[in-house]
């Protein structure tokens, strides 16, 4: 039994059955990891929690890949919108749905046989009343005493619009809301503002959630549990948040057993999901930097993490529990003492896991190789930018060289990278722009970004509170907002995208070289033939087979010294000096520079500042 | 033409020495014109880089290349199985990574 368990008497807890909801637009591909957690935890407690993955019931009701187009975070809050009259009522502020004409532009993906305005229409006066009402029919609401609502993204009208429904048949019961939507002043604006809203935790649950049922089951006082806030008449009464949880060990494994059952039942398939688990909160880079348009980990920064002997155990016990091999981790970043301790191992068992992580940029070859060895098939590292200038206006605390080698060895591994460009970041000029537009042509045989486009402005991150080092000329909430909330909201609490205007920016022109030149290189991977930049090497021969460009292929056959210079290159950016020292310290260090420049004006060599890098692979593989 | 050196300083002599001879202006313009001409054909024949030291391994790189298409290039690209990632027929990947969103850490 845990710290946080000391609630109350068991007999008093079974009165009190709980059940946690995920509502639209939750993913429908894989279960909710807080919905899998608080279930867990509950019973752990000995409260009667279940779990409703009431997400599932729209993606059946509308259609799977509608669903997912709905659920995908492209800036409008069109899936809030979609919920906003059966959350608000009268209230509502777009029954004319006025933001389909204003966004009318940007909504094109989610036409279907017909356009996106008469498709988003019917969805809000056909199918989300008519899902309500099967939901509200369809769960027996009479035998729990609380709903809680995790709520994250486009999560809380959805959720609001159920809460107001069973509040309206089952006045008695109660209302938690959580999760991320509900961090730090979002939640406090919504428990003053949002009448189906009970409570509320702000922050992490896995004490408060326990602690407030128990309260509940046994009449004590609610205000005193550190992270909950209820409404008082006008006011919001609100106990500070206790300091992150730190025992991560003593978590128990989320129970994922309804999500599958449920999805069976709506005849779903979830034979190819990528099952959640938990290592590690926080982030440990942005515990001492944080990234500059990072908003994650709002009040709960610092970084904690399961030991490796647990999160083996939880993989083990997780696989057999649902017949599964593909983990997801939900970690915001890899903790570093697993390359040691975890995925050795893994490969040390041969477990043939498939695992994602998100991972700082600055891995090296050895680590990448610990990692996929281990199990790793999916990364998504923070690069961001191929320019080490913009990646020091971000704070990123890596240079563009080791994300490019990052690339490299991904892709040698046979590990996927998720990854995006940003730009618009105070201080960037067009050059650096320019320079990234004539690098990718060279990277065309690495992983392209998925996108490349201006940072968002994302509440808690340092672009957002720092005005004194990013000023800006206007911020306000991104402009769907005020199409979704009442005006009874103050949705400059509430928001956690903003549009912006810095004082200092470029011309969107700075960045069109860069746009078309991802758009080409992304075309380019999604061909048949994948291009290619491997090498083949023997003492004092080198040769390198180019199949990035179609036009351009060939080989590069390279003797002695230059060979020498190049292969010093290959497992890691290096200086000039360091690589005379490797090779032979007669050698002039201009003679090595003349060779990388020439290299690179070849596109066979990255360079960033005084840094070379190899750009290509070695063709045998697997080393 | 036997390749020779003069310096800054023995040219500025030169030039003072020329002005000091008494010269008719139309003699004064045949050697203004000599000196003109002289002076474009020594930058013909010595470009101006050439006073940059020269870079190393040029004669390498420029016929390092061979084009064609590289047979091992095919291989590599088309090979089955390995532990290289291709882009078409992937495994499905997260819902949440960057491949489908914008928000990034």
């Amino acid at each position: 039994m845990t710290a946080f368990a000391e609630v109350s008497a068991p007999a008093r807890r079974m009165d009190w059955p709980a059940v946690v909801v995920s509502m639209p637009f939750m993913h429908v591909d894989r279960p909710s990891i807080q919905l899998g957690l608080l279930k867990a935890i509950g019973t752990a407690h000995g409260f009667p929690v279940r779990t409703l993955h009431a997400n599932l019931d729209f993606a059946a009701r509308i259609g799977v890949d509608y669903y997912r187009l709905l659920a995908e975070q492209r800036g409008r809050l069109v899936g809030d919108w979609l919920f906003a009259m059966a959350a608000f009522g009268d209230a509502a502020p777009d029954p004319d749905a006025r933001l389909l004409d204003e966004f009318a532009d940007e909504l094109g993906y989610l036409a279907g046989t017909r356009d996106a305005r008469d498709r988003l229409l019917d969805t809000r006066e056909h199918d989300v009343p008519a899902y309500l009402d099967a939901l509200v029919a369809g769960f027996p609401w009479q035998d729990v005493r609380l709903v809680g609502f995790s709520s994250t993204f486009q999560q809380n009208t959805a959720s609001f619009a159920l809460a107001r429904r069973l509040k309206r048949e089952y006045p008695d019961l109660v209302t938690v809301f959580g999760g991320a939507n509900f961090d730090g002043e979002m939640g406090l604006e919504l428990v003053r503002s949002v009448d189906c809203v009970d409570y509320a935790v702000v922050g992490e649950g896995d004490s408060a959630f326990p602690r407030l049922l128990a309260a509940l089951a046994t009449g004590e006082d609610t205000d005193a549990i550190p992270g909950v806030a209820r409404r008082v008449g006008v006011r919001v009464v609100a106990c500070p948040p206790a300091p992150p949880h730190t025992a991560l060990d003593d978590l128990p494994a989320p129970d994922y057993e309804e999500y599958f059952d449920r999805a069976a039942s709506l005849g779903l398939p979830a034979e190819e999901v990528w099952l959640p688990f938990e290592s590690a909160r926080g982030c440990w880079w942005g515990a001492k930097h944080h990234c500059t348009f990072c908003g994650l980990n709002a009040t709960t920064m610092r970084f904690r993490a399961k030991s490796a002997q647990r999160v083996l155990a939880e993989l083990e016990g997780q696989a057999r529990r649902y017949r599964t091999f593909r983990f997801e981790a939900v970690d915001n970043i890899l903790a570093p003492a697993y390359l040691k301790e975890l995925f050795p191992v893994l490969a040390e068992n041969g477990q043939d896991y498939e695992i994602f992580y998100e991972v700082k940029a600055n891995l090296s070859r050895a680590q990448l190789r610990v990692l996929a060895h281990g199990g790793v098939t999916q990364l998504q590292p923070g690069l961001e930018s191929l320019s080490s200038r913009v990646l020091r206006l971000m704070d990123k605390g890596v240079r563009a060289a080791q994300n490019v080698n990052l690339l490299r060895w991904a892709r040698y591994y046979g590990i996927a990278i998720g990854w995006n460009i940003l730009w618009g970041f105070p201080g960037e000029t067009a050059e650096d722009y320019a320079a990234q537009a004539a690098v990718v042509p060279h990277l065309a045989h690495l992983q392209p970004p998925a996108s490349a486009d201006r940072v968002w402005l994302e509440r808690f991150s340092p672009l957002f509170s720092r005005p004194d080092r990013f000023p800006m000329r206007s911020r306000r909430p991104e402009p769907s907002y005020p199409h979704v909330y009442p005006s009874t909201v103050d949705i400059e609490r509430i928001a956690y995208f903003f549009d912006y205007e810095l004082t200092e920016s470029l011309p969107v022109q700075a960045y069109s070289a860069l746009r078309t030149a991802v758009d080409e290189w992304k075309r380019a991977w999604a061909s048949d033939t994948v291009p290619v930049l491997t090498y083949r090497s023997s003492p004092g021969l080198l040769r390198i087979y180019d199949g990035r460009h179609a036009d351009r292929a060939g080989t590069y056959t390279f003797h002695g010294t230059l060979a020498a210079i190049y292969l010093a290159c290959v497992d890691r950016p290096i200086t000039a000096a360091a690589v005379r020292a490797a090779i032979d310290p007669d050698l002039p260090v201009e003679a090595v520079r003349d060779a990388y420049e020439q290299f690179a004006e070849r596109g066979l060599m990255f360079l960033d500042g005084d840094l070379g890098l190899a750009l290509a692979l070695p063709a045998t593989r697997g080393r | 033409m036997e390749e020779f050196a003069i310096d800054q300083n023995e040219l500025d002599d030169l030039k003072t020495r020329l002005e000091t001879l008494q010269l008719s202006p139309a003699q004064r313009k045949v050697l203004n014109g000599m000196i003109r001409l002289a002076g474009d054909l020594a930058d013909g024949e010595h470009p101006d880089e050439e006073s940059e030291e020269p870079r190393a391994y040029t004669e390498d790189f420029a016929g390092a290349f061979t084009p064609s298409q590289a047979s091992l290039v095919v291989e590599y690209a088309t090979a089955a199985g390995g532990g290289v990632y291709h882009a078409t027929g992937t495994a499905a990947h997260p819902p949440h990574s960057a491949v489908t969103a914008m928000i990034t850490r």
